[in-house]
């Protein structure tokens, strides 16, 4: 009888722990900036790191593991988060050495600055929650947390419970909804181009040293002695940023104190210069992110001083790392989209697709008749490079996928789905225009999230190229009959702006 | 500590933990402790006012229980005599009178207690408004102590006690920690239910005697408190929003009267969520440890008059007032007219109890009212249902009355939710006045505060509630035992659904307020 109620019990509490760790695990915090990060550093094979980088943002905007791999070979990842004070570092490091014997340690200095015993709790999520449980993951919480806000933060299923507004496909996987975040190492990449920074005059700054944030201070000193506990390296660099005059006196009292303990320090922002930082083209944002013309340069030069005074491997061609050789080659792919939407001439632009591969290619015609034989020709080529021109083009749908035609549909009422998630509806649909209430003529058109998101050309090409490696739209473009620059149009000329 | 908050539940398991495994010698102990550090949980100075209130009520209590040895005493003697003992009547009414002496100057302090931390306020703020009409600007300064967590009901538990021990119906506790248990019980500190000393108390008597390691006890316990934190945190917390969009002050004249209408029945189902939910939870996490307390609520919206609305609806309160004040005062023992006025007083009283203000005096006064027309028109009501051959025994019949008492206590809530009587008239007057019921079919429901989705989930809780309720008021059957006589598919699907529920939709965490229980604050 006893026994019968034990397994009675047993089995009830096995079946609500399953249900809630499913619940859990989709309903929990997912911020690119944070547990997304600490997530995917769980997924790397044991003892494959060689470069460990971890601190705030400027870590993971400002390194890029993919560079120092192609230029390299070196393993890097960021174990970054927003506004990761050294005392979360530090806990990331106890972390990361209980699988991971990194070869050097990168620690971002930029939160030297960090003057406060605590960040706001919401940075505290971020830079705690994505932890495995354990002592480590408690006692990084307790040490991000005012003691007034243990009750509220230190049971995280509290806080992300009411994300079920919110929830979308990308809960439901293991890979944050996209293939890339298989061999991520961390880094965030932008593209925008941020131009009122302005190069800071370091040559006119105070040269004295200021003291640092007691906590700041307490978790440096119990970095640098963790890296001389473990015998690795712990290299402090200040990644180049519009330094304002004030911190750079809490830099001098890091450099005075990484050399009690014997390590590296290096102050970008006495070497924009060396780096090549561009204050006008290099930066996205007005926090002094790098971008990524400027994040290369920076991660080039902590990967020339690597390879000048650590003897760290070359990794490339092993196949235990073919992780950082997929995270490499998919790098622009995810962050730039192959420099696609760079590209406005049509047959180079179908080159590219072939050539990175995994692409569809999904397209609307309207009105083929008003076409000229020039444009005739060049939508022929366009259609030749994808996968073959069919023999007679009409109005109607085109599809290709991995060199070859798909779908060819110029019937009436065509309508094909292409994708739908949660979030995503994409199908082709061919609808009625009206001109009058007598008159309609019929054209094709592309719709993203049902008759809300719809787009067409009335005379031309309406293209939309699709992502299959990634899941995603990678852009809509437009091929005007009635405009002979013969280029792709990323906007439709003929919706007014709002 | 609210039942709904991180720390309550660190606290209770640790307690549970604690309770089970010492010596049942220490039980009564652990009790102690746990009520001890919940109540200086919420402030830690009125530590002291719970040590002093539990002392005076202690030592009263066998000072009267002492008077009823020696009244016993004498009787036995005068009895046994042969013949009479001379004096021994005076010394007889000496004791009663000595007896009824120590019980109204404990029950004057009881409630000269309540009424200053309570009250007060209250009656300077009435003088000085009084005044102000004669003296413009004269006004008498206010006291800015907060009130102690729960004083309305642990005064009312001690005085049931006292006058209890003064009947003869119960002995006076002798054990001092026993007694503070029993006053200061932290499941029902807090809101309640007020218990009895022949209930409660005897169960702690025999607390070293209970065997606890019962699992069907255990299991029907949590599901009983996981029941409260439902109707608390799926539905109360949630219907709370549309309240305060709708009945507060800033908002009255911002909505029309259907959004008013709307209002007023959110909050008589939050009311009641929020309340029954907080009773529950304390009888659940009684019954995990042994007790057996008595039940607040029973599907009170299902009444099918004002007097059984009264019987389902805070029951111990109800209970108490009927025992210790209706009936002293005379009950209907005394004439129509005495009963009517021994009503009208116990209501007014409750109103009262309810808060210090007089919306919660118009809203007692109402229910006594309710009860006094009701009773006069009872005659009148049978002659007219006999007349018009009215089926009494339909469901039809039983709708409309439920229909009818549904919208009396309704109307009664516009006054305790109202925060003046200015407002409360206001309500009643847009009610009529902007009656726009066309903005039902126009989504006015979706723009009360509430999302579409958070509607949808209080939807589904309010089905589940009326489920629950209706087995309640049908089978007179409580979740717990319900889900005892099902299959354990059923019984593990429901639990793990409210559960699910409650985790994931309940209105909990730091991004949400922390709904207090509205019945704490009295």
């Amino acid at each position: 009888m006893m026994k019968k109620k034990i397994l009675k019990i047993t089995a009830f509490l096995l079946v609500f722990a399953l249900t809630f760790g499913l619940l859990s695990h989709i309903l929990s915090f997912k911020y690119y900036d944070g547990m997304r990060i600490s997530k995917t550093f769980y997924r790397q094979e044991k003892n494959t790191i060689d470069v460990l980088i971890v601190g705030s943002s400027h870590a993971y905007s400002h390194f890029y593991p993919s560079v120092l791999w192609e230029e390299y070979g070196y393993s890097a990842f960021v174990l970054g988060g927003s506004i990761q004070p050294f005392w979360n570092s530090y806990h990331y490091l106890v972390e990361a050495l209980k699988t991971q014997k990194p070869k050097v340690i990168i620690l971002e200095g930029y939160r030297l600055a960090e003057a406060k015993d605590y960040t706001t709790p919401y940075y505290g999520i971020k830079n705690t929650y994505g932890l495995n449980w354990s002592l480590n993951k408690v006692q990084a919480m307790l040490t991000s947390f005012e003691k007034e806000d243990w009750s509220d933060y230190l049971y995280p299923f509290n806080n992300y419970h009411s994300r079920y507004g919110e929830i979308n496909a990308a809960d439901f996987t293991n890979d944050f909804g996209c293939v890339y975040y298989d061999n991520y190492k961390g880094d965030l990449c932008s593209t925008v181009v941020y131009k009122e920074l302005t190069r800071p005059d370091v040559n006119a700054m105070s040269k004295e040293p200021r003291q640092l944030g007691a906590r700041t201070e307490e978790y440096y000193r119990k970095i640098l002695n963790f890296g001389i506990e473990n015998q690795i390296p712990v290299i402090t660099y200040i990644t180049p940023y519009e330094m304002p005059a004030y911190e750079y006196g809490y830099f001098l009292t890091g450099q005075k104190i990484a050399e009690e303990y014997g390590m590296p320090f290096i102050n970008g922002n006495e070497l924009y210069d060396e780096i090549g930082i561009d204050f006008s083209q290099d930066y996205a944002d007005q926090y002094s992110h790098l971008n990524r013309s400027g994040a290369i340069k920076s991660t080039r030069y902590i990967g020339k001083y690597l390879s000048e005074h650590y003897d760290i491997p070359d990794h490339r061609g092993d196949e235990k790392y073919e992780s950082w050789q997929i995270n490499a080659e998919q790098f622009d792919r995810f962050h730039i989209k192959d420099g696609l939407p760079q590209i406005s001439d049509p047959k180079d632009y179908a080159e590219k697709l072939m050539e990175e591969k995994n692409y569809s290619v999904f397209v609307a015609v309207n009105q083929w008749d008003i076409a000229s034989d020039k444009q005739k020709q060049a939508v022929h080529s366009f259609f030749d490079v994808l996968g073959g021109c069919p023999q007679t083009v009409t109005d109607g749908f085109y599809a290709f996928k991995n060199g070859e035609l798909t779908l060819e549909d110029g019937q009436q009422g065509a309508e094909h789905l292409i994708r739908r998630d949660r979030t995503t509806d994409i199908r082709l649909r061919q609808k009625e225009m009206e001109f009058s209430l007598a008159e309609t003529t019929p054209y094709y058109c592309i719709e993203t999230n049902g008759s809300e998101e719809s787009y067409a050309i009335a005379q031309g090409l309406t293209i939309l190229v699709y992502d299959d490696l990634f899941d995603r739209v990678v852009e809509i473009l437009y091929w005007d009959f009635f405009d002979d620059s013969q280029g792709f149009l990323r906007e439709n000329p003929y919706i007014p702006k709002n | 500590m609210l039942f709904n908050s991180t720390e309550f539940l660190l606290f209770f398991p640790l307690v549970l933990l604690l309770y089970f495994i010492v010596p049942k010698k220490a039980r009564l102990y652990v009790l102690f402790l746990a009520c001890f550090v919940f109540y200086a949980s919420w402030e830690m100075k009125y530590v002291l006012l719970m040590t002093v209130a539990g002392a005076v009520t202690f030592f009263f209590g066998l000072a009267i229980d002492g008077q009823n040895v020696a009244l016993r005493k004498l009787n036995k003697k005068e009895a046994l005599a042969e013949e009479e003992i001379p004096g021994i009547g005076q010394k007889l009414k000496n004791i009663e009178k000595k007896k009824k002496g120590l019980l109204i100057t404990c029950l004057v302090l009881c409630i000269g207690v309540l009424a200053v931390f309570k009250y007060c306020n209250f009656f300077l703020d009435t003088i000085s408004s009084v005044i102000s009409h004669f003296i413009p600007g004269w006004s008498l300064p206010q006291l800015s102590w907060t009130m102690p967590v729960g004083i309305s009901f642990f005064t009312f538990q001690a005085m049931g006690y006292l006058m209890d021990v003064y009947r003869g119906k119960s002995r006076a506790e002798d054990n001092f920690f026993r007694h503070l248990v029993f006053l200061f019980f932290f499941p029902l500190v807090t809101s309640g239910p007020i218990e009895r000393s022949d209930n409660l108390l005897l169960q702690l008597k025999k607390v070293e005697k209970l065997k606890l390691w019962n699992v069907e006890r255990i299991f029907n316990g949590a599901v009983v408190m996981l029941w409260g934190y439902f109707i608390k945190l799926v539905i109360a917390d949630r219907l709370a929003t549309i309240v305060a969009s709708t009945l507060s002050h800033e908002q009255i004249w911002q909505v029309g009267g259907t959004e008013l209408l709307l209002g007023i029945l959110a909050f008589s189902v939050q009311i009641y969520c929020d309340f029954a939910g907080y009773s529950t939870m304390a009888v659940g996490a009684a019954q995990i440890m042994g007790f057996t307390v008595i039940e607040n609520f029973n599907a009170p919206y299902f009444s099918c008059t004002i007097k059984e609305f009264w019987r389902r609806w805070h029951i111990s309160l109800s209970t108490w007032f009927r025992d210790y004040l209706y009936i002293p005062l005379g009950g209907n023992r005394k004439g129509k007219a005495r009963k009517y006025l021994n009503l009208m007083i116990v209501f007014l009283v409750s109103g009262f109890w309810h808060g210090a203000g007089w919306t919660y005096l118009i809203w007692g006064a109402l229910h006594g009212a309710y009860q006094i027309i009701g009773d006069l028109t009872a005659p009148l009501k049978k002659s007219l249902l006999e007349k018009w051959q009215v089926k009494t025994d339909s469901l039809s019949y039983r709708l409309t009355k439920m229909g009818i008492t549904f919208v009396l206590v309704n109307f009664a809530w516009i006054f305790f939710r109202a925060e003046s009587l200015s407002d409360a008239w206001n309500i009643i007057s847009r009610l009529f006045t902007q009656w726009d019921p066309w903005t039902l079919t126009g989504g006015v429901i979706y723009r009360l505060g509430l999302s579409t989705q958070e509607i949808n989930i209080l939807f589904v809780g309010l089905l589940v509630l009326l489920l629950v309720d209706l087995t309640l008021y049908r089978k007179k059957q409580r979740i717990d035992v319900f889900l005892q006589q099902q299959t354990l598919p059923f019984r593990w699907g429901v639990v793990i659904f409210l559960l699910i529920y409650v985790l994931v939709f309940g209105l909990y965490g730091p991004t949400f307020d922390a709904q207090n229980f509205i019945y704490a604050q009295f």
